[in-house]
């Protein structure tokens, strides 16, 4: 696990620039349990015990365990989850992540990172 | 893709999908790097197979620990089943059960099983006395202490009410005897109830078991002792014998008999005289019941009242005998010049007593016969007067306030107490037969009889005697004042043709040799 995968971006052309976590699980890699408490502690870390709009990229992970699915849903930091992937594998997997249990907050699946970002602005400017 | 168009993952995906179906629920398959469509498939499929697996143990576990705790439900259920629930001893289900394991486990040469049936005496009167709560108390403790007298190998079960049962596994006759003697030796010691003593004793009966019984009938045999036991007394231990068994089925068959006699007439009353030894005259008559057997002729009460009131039909016999007399005295009232002070003598049992509508029955019949309260005495034994209960004390306050005369029967022969005397309610007192006799010898002591007789009086009680069989009793009954009596001397118990002639005449008893021919 690399801690460059935790990239924060600071939107810069809105007025109240809001920040988006953004987080990116390792290709080929097999998400376990463990692997996604790593990313949701540093999820909990950046928002600072509020909530922001959380962008979590799959694209190429091997699978995610049912442990590490278990985790997104217990999340407590994001007033929203935008899941982004690329290839038909990486959607699969993604609405298995999105599908069990009921999420915290608004979550949706998106095949490229910028309509998913949109999506996440969209919804922080509707507060 | 392969050269023919066909591509290998598909042939893998449906592999992979047979193994499923088949089962194998662990079983996963490799996307290829290009996750593509059929990538996404075989994701799709190796996601549905971890949920599938993991639903599939879900409900694995779920039927595991359902099954659990069935098999525990049924062990409870079936402890339940088993056990009696005030003592916590086996119950009779799972004695028989027992009894049957020890009887088909027995090795050949190996002893056999004995078995114990025990019934505490008198236990109706803990109960009774001291309300069901005590009589709970002193069933655990007899409980406790039976487990005492018993090996681990041993049997202790509650049959229900007041009765137990030791059964006693790999036993002979001298084991056995040693767990029945151990049983009274521990019973012997009293239980102390509020502020009272109980002395829980018991009768046992024991049969040891032969290669031809069955739980069926050893529990049948022991239970035949235990009757024979109860018979003879207390704390009795008796071991079966074949005759028993004919005893108890000619009282089985006795008891049926008697039902039967009640409801067609073959009870019949005689009327022992009682007489005024100043003067000789008939101032009442004491009822007793007799049995007309059809074949074998006519039975004492002694033989035959112990059984009603076993059987529960001795408040149908006494009500039976109380109406019938009545009835004759009310015709004897109307026909002859019978004299203001005459009293018809009935005799009541205990059990009678402890109906709550006995003295609505009693005032009832009187209002229907016309005959003045005064004019019947009720007797009871001396024994069920200081044992009853409330109810029992409530019934002779009834009838005492109704105008009915209650006097103490037997007298003497049960209690060594004499103060209670004076706080019955009672107006007379029936010297047992026993007083006038001197056991031993047969001979009488006249001082022994005045001393009792001064006894009576300063309770401020009439006295009769009873068993009168001689001149020389009636003389010196005569010169201590103003007694009642009857017995042989006077009359022997006559029946109703022969009292109403005698009542008709006015004869003074005895009857003189000429008047006796």
């Amino acid at each position: 696990m690399n801690a460059l995968w935790l990239i924060p971006t600071e939107v810069s052309d809105t007025p109240a620039p809001v920040s988006v976590i953004r987080l990116v699980l390792p290709q080929a890699e097999h998400i376990s349990e463990e692997i996604a408490e790593a990313f949701a502690q540093r999820a909990r870390a950046e928002a600072g015990g509020g909530l922001k709009p959380i962008l979590l990229d799959i694209t190429g992970v091997a699978s995610i365990s049912r442990g590490a699915r278990a985790v997104l849903s217990r999340s407590r930091s994001a007033s929203a989850i935008a899941v982004v992937g690329t290839s038909a594998v990486d959607r699969v997997l993604a609405n298995f992540l999105l599908g069990g249990e009921p999420p915290p907050c608004p979550t949706r699946y998106f095949g490229d990172e910028d309509t998913a970002v949109a999506w996440l602005l969209e919804r922080a400017d509707d507060r | 893709m392969t050269a023919d168009g066909g591509d290998p993952r598909l042939a893998m995906l449906v592999d992979g999908i047979v193994r499923l179906s088949r089962g194998d629920l662990s079983s996963r398959m490799t996307p290829s790097p290009v996750r593509d469509d059929v990538d996404a498939v075989i994701t799709g499929v190796n996601l549905l197979a971890e949920e599938l697996e993991l639903v599939y143990r879900q409900f694995e576990k779920r039927v595991e620990n359902r099954t659990a705790m069935l098999h525990q439900a049924h062990l409870d259920m079936k402890r339940m089943a088993m056990t009696d629930a005030l003592t916590g001893l086996s119950n009779r289900v799972d004695l028989v059960e027992k009894i049957e394991q020890s009887l088909s486990g027995q090795a050949d040469g190996d002893p056999p099983p004995a078995l114990l049936l025990l019934d505490l005496d008198s236990f109706k009167n803990v109960n009774d006395r001291f309300g069901h709560d005590a009589g709970d108390d002193v069933l655990r403790e007899v409980a406790e202490r039976l487990r005492g007298v018993v090996r681990a190998t041993d049997t202790v079960a509650r049959l229900g009410g007041d009765e137990f049962a030791i059964l006693v596994t790999q036993s002979t006759m001298e084991i056995a005897l040693g767990v029945a003697n151990r049983t009274l030796e521990v019973l012997a010691k009293s239980i102390d109830v509020d502020e009272f003593s109980v002395h829980p004793r018991a009768s046992i009966g024991l049969r040891l078991a032969t290669p031809e019984h069955t739980a069926e009938s050893l529990l049948y045999e022991a239970d035949t002792a235990m009757y024979a036991a109860k018979n003879e007394g207390r704390s009795i231990i008796k071991t079966f014998e074949p005759v028993m068994l004919y005893d108890r089925q000619l009282r089985t068959l006795m008891a049926s008999e008697l039902r039967d006699a009640i409801g067609t007439d073959q009870l019949c009353v005689h009327y022992q005289p009682i007489v005024n030894l100043c003067d000789g005259s008939v101032n009442g008559v004491e009822v007793l019941v007799r049995w007309n057997h059809p074949t074998r002729g006519m039975i004492p009460p002694d033989s035959f009242i112990p059984l009603a009131e076993e059987i529960g039909a001795i408040s149908e016999v006494d009500r039976w005998v109380m109406a019938t007399a009545l009835q004759q005295y009310a015709i004897w009232r109307a026909a002859l010049l019978v004299p203001e002070n005459f009293q018809v003598r009935v005799n009541i049992s205990a059990i009678e007593l402890r109906q709550l509508d006995m003295v609505d029955f009693v005032r009832g019949l009187l209002k229907r016969m016309s005959v003045p309260p005064p004019s019947l005495v009720i007797e009871i034994t001396e024994s069920a007067l200081v044992s009853g209960g409330e109810v029992e004390t409530y019934s002779l306050l009834s009838l005492k306030q109704l105008g009915v005369c209650i006097e103490i029967d037997d007298f003497g022969t049960g209690y060594s107490s004499i103060s209670y005397l004076r706080n019955l309610p009672v107006d007379m007192v029936k010297v047992d037969r026993s007083i006038l006799r001197e056991p031993a010898t047969g001979s009488w002591q006249p001082d022994f009889v005045a001393a009792v007789f001064q006894l009576i009086r300063a309770a401020g009680l009439g006295a009769v005697f009873e068993g009168i069989e001689t001149q020389e009793q009636a003389d010196f009954l005569r010169s201590l004042g103003e007694i009642s009596g009857q017995g042989f001397y006077f009359s022997r118990p006559l029946p109703e043709p022969a009292v109403t002639e005698l009542l008709r005449s006015g004869n003074a008893l005895p009857l003189g040799p000429a008047v006796q021919s």
